[in-house]
């Protein structure tokens, strides 16, 4: 019974050593209810990462449903978040708290 | 307002389906109720914690503290589950067929009740601090449209809360002699979910490279984000596009929950016609 609590405890702590991947990185940034660069264009031979900046007074959250995608910002916070298993095509990305407004594009090329 | 309702009515309905289902297997354990409000209000302060901290949390491990937090809370609730689900394979028998026998509980130890008020509160986390952080970010916006966000959201919070009330009374009403099997099966395959989104957290960390390939792309038949997909990712994480590691830790869980239960369930003699 010990061992069945612990393992996963032990195995996690060793996962969780903060082994960053070295994937390439896009900066991209919200302001106002407009995404920057519009659209965000990348060109991915794998994973990468996207080095997200909040400029608002507002908390916000980064959400592209298809990219499975979805991290809030604090206001002027910035984040990063990673894009698994890339494929090209163009994807719909919001800032959820004002989803019918601030609208934004990654185009995967 | 109908926006603010949908979002935070999305973000409570994993936790309220979660909630549900071990309040159905609780049943009527003693103090039952205690414990899963007692994990609603644990899991609400936390989140408003993790909210005031959301910023100093995203820097950590290298700008995925958030993800390394969720994949530890969800590794925290699968662990709490497999925890009560032994315990009830090993007693639940019994106190299902001494149901009146008071004192009952003394005989057998006592019933893992905070491992299961964890589970609530790591539920209620999950989703919380965002729906907290949203709620505020309404807030501090002006005049109509924070008292609209706020009255929207307020709906929401109700809605999810009606999710579990239907999810707990549509369980407890099956037939007495499946329920028990039905709750174990469910928390389960919950805790399978969990595994697997708790995998996808730490991939999307980088914290894990192996595995990180994806097995198949389903988003075109039973996309995540349809109503049937987000039914399905609350009840047992399905992803539309998992990768093999999430499928390797829905499947270990699986089998370790299965086999685990099989192992430690005592022998009963058949009981004559109940």
């Amino acid at each position: 019974m010990m061992l069945k609590v612990l393992l996963p405890v032990a195995l996690f702590a060793a996962l969780a050593t903060p082994a960053l991947a070295d994937d390439p990185v896009v900066e991209w940034s919200l302001k106002g209810t407009s995404f920057d660069p519009a659209p965000l264009t990348v060109e991915a031979k794998g994973n990468f990462t996207i080095k997200f900046t909040n400029t608002n007074p507002a908390p916000a959250e980064l959400e592209c449903k298809e990219l499975k995608v979805e991290k809030p910002v604090v206001a002027g916070g910035t984040i990063m978040v990673r894009v698994l298993n890339p494929k090209p095509g163009t994807y719909d990305c919001v800032d959820e708290p004002h989803e019918d407004v601030a609208k934004g594009q990654i185009i995967i090329k | 307002m109908l926006a603010t309702l949908v979002i935070v009515f999305r973000e409570v309905f994993e936790a309220g389906l979660a909630i549900g289902i071990v309040a159905a297997a609780l049943g009527h354990a003693p103090k039952a109720l205690r414990y899963i409000w007692g994990g609603v209000g644990a899991g609400v302060v936390a989140s408003i914690i993790v909210a005031i901290f959301a910023g100093r949390i995203a820097d950590f491990f290298g700008g995925f503290g958030q993800e390394m937090l969720n994949a530890g809370i969800l590794i925290l609730a699968v662990v709490m589950l497999g925890w009560h689900t032994i315990w009830m394979a090993r007693h639940g028998r019994e106190l299902a067929q001494n149901l009146k026998a008071l004192g009952h509980e003394a005989a057998t130890g006592a019933r893992p009740m905070m491992a299961v008020a964890i589970v609530v509160a790591t539920s209620v986390l999950r989703e919380g601090s965002e729906v907290v952080l949203f709620l505020y970010g309404a807030a501090a916006s002006s005049g109509a449209t924070a008292v609209q966000s706020l009255i929207g959201g307020a709906f929401g919070l109700l809605a999810g809360g009606l999710v579990s009330f239907v999810t707990y009374k549509g369980i407890v009403r099956i037939p007495m002699r499946w329920v028990f099997s039905v709750t174990t099966g469910l928390l389960t395959l919950l805790a399978a979910g969990m595994a697997a989104q708790a995998a996808h957290f730490l991939q999307a960390a980088g914290a894990v490279e192996a595995l990180s390939n994806e097995l198949w792309d389903l988003s075109g038949i039973l996309p995540e984000s349809g109503i049937a997909g987000i039914f399905l990712k609350a009840l047992m994480g399905y992803s539309d596009r998992p990768t093999a590691l999430m499928m390797l830790a829905f499947f270990a869980t699986l089998i370790v929950f299965v086999a685990g239960t099989r192992m430690i369930t005592p022998r009963a003699n058949k009981p004559v016609a109940a």
